[in-house]
């Protein structure tokens, strides 16, 4: 694959914003799907932002009777 | 959090827990948790199989949890604590699931057997924390470890593939190691007379 510059977001306004400057830049949260693309070369972004350190991970009964499940959710609790 | 951005071309410092120790490492962010282990850190127990997610020789531990390293990418591990199958047995001693799969005849020629014991230990855990897997029937009651039935341990190990086909005897090492008596691994060979 390609290399990459790495960050790790700090929070997701940080991520929205590092994404805005850099249209080839992808989110990373575990990889298997995306380091399983890179390594075929069907992605090859510039830049990495990982967004698995940030506080996605609810899940939130809303007042209208749905569920809001935060996009870093594992299927494994 | 400190943010840390790294240039294309140049390797970034990584500090890694591997096994207990801090490894200090300059790697480019694009090189897999796997290729760490075996190229940078001497660690060659865990393998490539496919290097595609797909057979789980390179199975690892990450906080406890089983880890395909061959798509974890090392930069982002920083601050986890990693275990390899190098990491499990106690200086001579092995780790109970090790020799569990000697007991058993958990494997032929060996090349998924680190992959397969370290998918064994998270799986322990992972049965002991009240997980679920995609075949348990009821979801408000996953098994316990006692009534883990020979289903749930293959769909629960279905990540790791054995080209040597041991998967008996991995199973009756997973039975052994959850108090099951596993049935024997001798295989009745003997070729009957047919009749006449």
């Amino acid at each position: 694959m390609n290399n990459f510059s790495y960050s790790r977001a700090t929070s997701v306004q940080n991520a929205v914003q590092r994404a805005s400057t850099d249209k080839n830049a992808m989110f990373i949260a575990g990889g298997t799907n995306l380091v399983d693309r890179l390594k075929v070369f069907l992605d090859e972004p510039s830049q990495l932002i990982d967004v698995s350190r940030l506080e996605m991970k609810q899940l939130e009964p809303l007042a209208s009777g749905g569920l809001r499940i935060g996009s870093l959710v594992p299927i494994q609790p | 959090m400190e943010v840390t951005q790294s240039t294309v071309s140049g390797a970034v410092a990584v500090t890694l827990n591997v096994n207990g120790k801090k490894r200090s490492l300059a790697i480019e962010p694009r090189v897999t948790l796997l290729d760490t282990l075996r190229e940078h850190l001497g660690l060659t127990g865990s393998k490539k199989g496919c290097d595609h997610g797909q057979c789980g020789a390179c199975t690892v531990l990450v906080d406890g949890q089983r880890v395909y390293s061959c798509l974890a990418l090392a930069v982002m591990q920083e601050g986890k604590e990693i275990v390899t199958i190098e990491g499990l047995a106690k200086d001579d001693v092995l780790h109970p699931v090790q020799a569990a799969f000697i007991d058993n005849d958990g494997l032929q020629c060996g090349y998924c057997t680190p992959g397969q014991i370290c998918a064994t230990v998270a799986l322990l855990d992972e049965v002991k924390q009240g997980s679920s897997s995609a075949i348990t029937p009821n979801l408000e009651h996953p098994p316990q470890l006692a009534e883990l039935s020979e289903a749930e341990i293959k769909e629960r190990l279905s990540g790791n593939l054995c080209r040597c086909s041991a998967y008996n005897g991995i199973v009756a090492a997973v039975q052994q190691l959850v108090g099951q008596t596993p049935p024997s691994a001798a295989a009745d060979v003997m070729v009957k007379e047919m009749p006449a």
